[in-house]
């Protein structure tokens, strides 16, 4: 199993004034699943998303991700884990404006060890993968939404991650060009690589293999 | 952008920092400086008032019968100055310019007295000796001593000359037959590097400064044209005595005497000699009000300088946690790719230290300019002493910049650093 998550509960707040955000989640993944998380806003699957990113940790439970258990990494762990496990793909792009396209998406082979030579090639590759070598020089807000949206998943793949994770990777995108990117992300998974896709649109997670409907931090069906 | 209005901020600040601070140690230095050269509460001189002139023809006269007293352990010494202005062929790259465009290069002409209590120190050849100070006749070569400044053009031993002609413009009025001679002078010593003082006269030790294209010289007694009623002709002068009726004497009380005393006993003796009457002045009179308002400056520039420093350096805080802030998001995104806080503390601190160490180059070399504009003790010494104080106070203002942000960050969640909150 490469995703395990076991009764994961995650609390924010202090004592006075908690927030329940996850109450005992059980999931499993397996390796090269393409999953949908579905659910309505404050439902939690945010944080779940988070948590599975190794970008945060759950207050209770296991998180076990290629057999080892997140809940004891330190956060230096935690970081190399997301550098070469996971590639994130967020609603809103998060892209840097003040970089080039090449720049943006060699970002995460900076925090490598022995990327310095290739990381350049390496960015350029999966530009061009994503249609946008011709644009490699430009800043991000001079593209589109979709070409964006295409940037911060070439910035997602560079890395050769096996998980990548895409919270509502349609939010800002208009339907036809929404389309493009899932089926992009389709064709990503087709390579063995496990998506996971946090959506509110049905259509998006009709796209999936399996969808996951979590509601008040607990998972439905 | 944003670095670059935070790098001119920045050298806005370490300008005006380092530009009022090193005013700040030229008015300590100067009061150093005149301190150690002779215990001011100490000196007497004799006053000359323009518009009461006093009769000169005897001074040398005065001076004689004042150093009598040197015997009877009322007088220290004298002290005789005087500041000249020569020109060398050889120096004429680092002359001066005075306000009609001709080069200059200055000479002083120091007394034994003098030369015994100032602390040269000699970097190559020697000090004066006593036989430097010979007045008895006229040295085919007089001994100098150059400024560090000066080194690269002349050496230790090495002779210039200066060939005096008489005016053309004179010669159709007299008879003389040869008016011309030349003056020789031999460099026996040349200085340390920031240890040779210019100053006015010894009267005028506020304007010390340092001055290392300088040149000293002993008075000595030297040719020079001589004035008759209906010729002109060459003969001999002694420095020294024209320097004592030019007023560029001063007298040092033995210590333990009684200064008031000795001004009553010195004008009765004046008397009994039948010599002109002199006022006799203690130099502390005029001259610590001048110490004292350079000690005032100073700490008015010290309290400037401190002001600058607060404003810069809560300005330059303030603006790097308000810019890390505004990069908050980015630093989720970073974070998110798989940068630790390390590195966001290492990306933070290299941009601050690039920042700062540009910002170091801009300010001081426009403090530099700006200080070059103005007659300082020594920019060298000010800049670098005021160098090593930035460092002492923007070193720590650095680190304590980057323990504030690494502490920040890493309490701050990195799912809330890229929602952009803090």
């Amino acid at each position: 199993m490469l995703i395990s998550l076991k009764d994961v509960v995650k609390i924010y707040g202090n004592k006075e004034n908690q927030t329940k955000a996850l109450r005992g989640i059980n999931l499993d993944i397996d390796e090269g699943e393409m999953v949908a998380i579905m659910g309505p806003s404050g439902s939690g699957k945010t944080t779940l998303l988070n948590i599975i990113g190794c970008m945060d940790k759950c207050t209770s439970g296991k998180y076990i991700l290629y057999d080892e258990d997140t809940s004891s990494f330190s956060s230096n762990k935690l970081a190399k884990f997301r550098n070469e496990h996971i590639g994130f793909v967020f609603q809103n792009f998060n892209l840097l404006n003040k970089y080039n396209l090449v720049e943006n998406v060699y970002l995460p082979l900076l925090y490598r060890k022995g990327m310095r030579l290739s990381r350049k090639r390496l960015a350029e590759d999966m530009l061009d993968k994503v249609g946008l070598l011709s644009h490699k020089n430009k800043s991000p807000n001079e593209l589109s939404g979709g070409q964006q949206q295409r940037v911060a998943i070439a910035r997602a793949l560079v890395g050769n991650p096996s998980i990548i994770l895409a919270d509502e990777p349609t939010g800002s995108l208009d339907q036809s060009t929404g389309k493009e990117i899932i089926n992009l992300l389709r064709e990503i998974n087709e390579t063995g690589k496990t998506i996971i896709i946090i959506t509110h649109d049905e259509k998006v997670a009709a796209q999936c293999k399996r969808i996951v409907y979590i509601e008040d931090g607990v998972i439905k069906k | 952008m944003q670095f670059l209005l935070m790098t001119i901020q920045l050298s806005i600040s370490i300008m005006a920092f380092v530009f009022v601070g090193a005013f700040a140690l030229d008015k300590y230095e100067q009061y150093k400086s005149a301190k150690k050269l002779f215990n001011v509460d100490r000196i007497l001189y004799i006053y000359r008032n323009s518009t009461t002139p006093i009769d000169t023809s005897n001074l040398v006269k005065v001076f004689d019968e004042i150093k009598k007293l040197e015997g009877k352990k009322l007088i220290k010494s004298f002290k005789t100055l005087e500041r000249e202005y020569c020109y060398f062929p050889e120096l004429e790259s680092v002359a001066k310019k005075d306000p009609t465009g001709d080069s200059y290069n200055t000479m002083i002409l120091v007394s034994e007295e003098f030369m015994n209590d100032y602390d040269l120190r000699i970097k190559e050849g020697r000090n004066f000796t006593k036989e430097d100070f010979d007045l008895s006749n006229v040295k085919d070569e007089e001994s100098i001593i150059i400024g560090e400044g000066l080194s690269k053009y002349l050496k230790v031993g090495q002779v210039i000359s200066v060939n005096y002609d008489l005016p053309i413009e004179l010669l159709s009025d007299v008879t003389s037959e040869e008016l011309c001679y030349t003056r020789k002078y031999k460099v026996i010593g040349i200085a340390e590097k920031n240890s040779l003082m210019d100053l006015q006269s010894l009267k005028e030790l506020s304007d010390v400064v340092i001055d290392d294209y300088a040149i000293y010289k002993p008075f000595n007694k030297v040719k020079t044209f001589y004035i008759t009623s209906d010729e002109i002709k060459i003969g001999e002068i002694n420095e020294l005595e024209k320097a004592i009726n030019d007023f560029n004497s001063v007298i040092e009380v033995a210590d333990g005497v009684d200064i008031e005393q000795l001004i009553n006993d010195l004008n009765n003796m004046l008397k009994e000699n039948d010599l002109p009457q002199m006022e006799f002045v203690k130099l502390s009179d005029q001259y610590n009000r001048t110490l004292d308002e350079n000690k005032n400056m100073f700490i008015q520039m010290i309290g400037i300088t401190l002001i600058i420093l607060l404003f810069s350096a809560s300005g330059t805080l303030g603006t790097i946690l308000f810019l890390l802030r505004k990069r908050y998001k980015e630093f989720g995104i970073r974070l998110s790719l798989g940068a630790t806080v390390n590195d966001i503390v290492k990306l933070v601190l290299s941009e601050i230290i690039l920042m700062g160490s540009i910002a170091m180059f801009i300010g001081y070399i426009g403090a530099y300019l700006l200080l070059m504009e103005n007659i300082l003790y020594n920019v060298d010494i000010l800049l670098q002493r005021m160098m090593w104080f930035s460092l002492i106070i923007f070193i720590p203002l650095l680190g304590l910049l980057v323990i504030t942000s690494s502490i920040r960050l890493k309490k701050i969640n990195p799912v809330e650093l890229l929602r952009g909150e803090s």
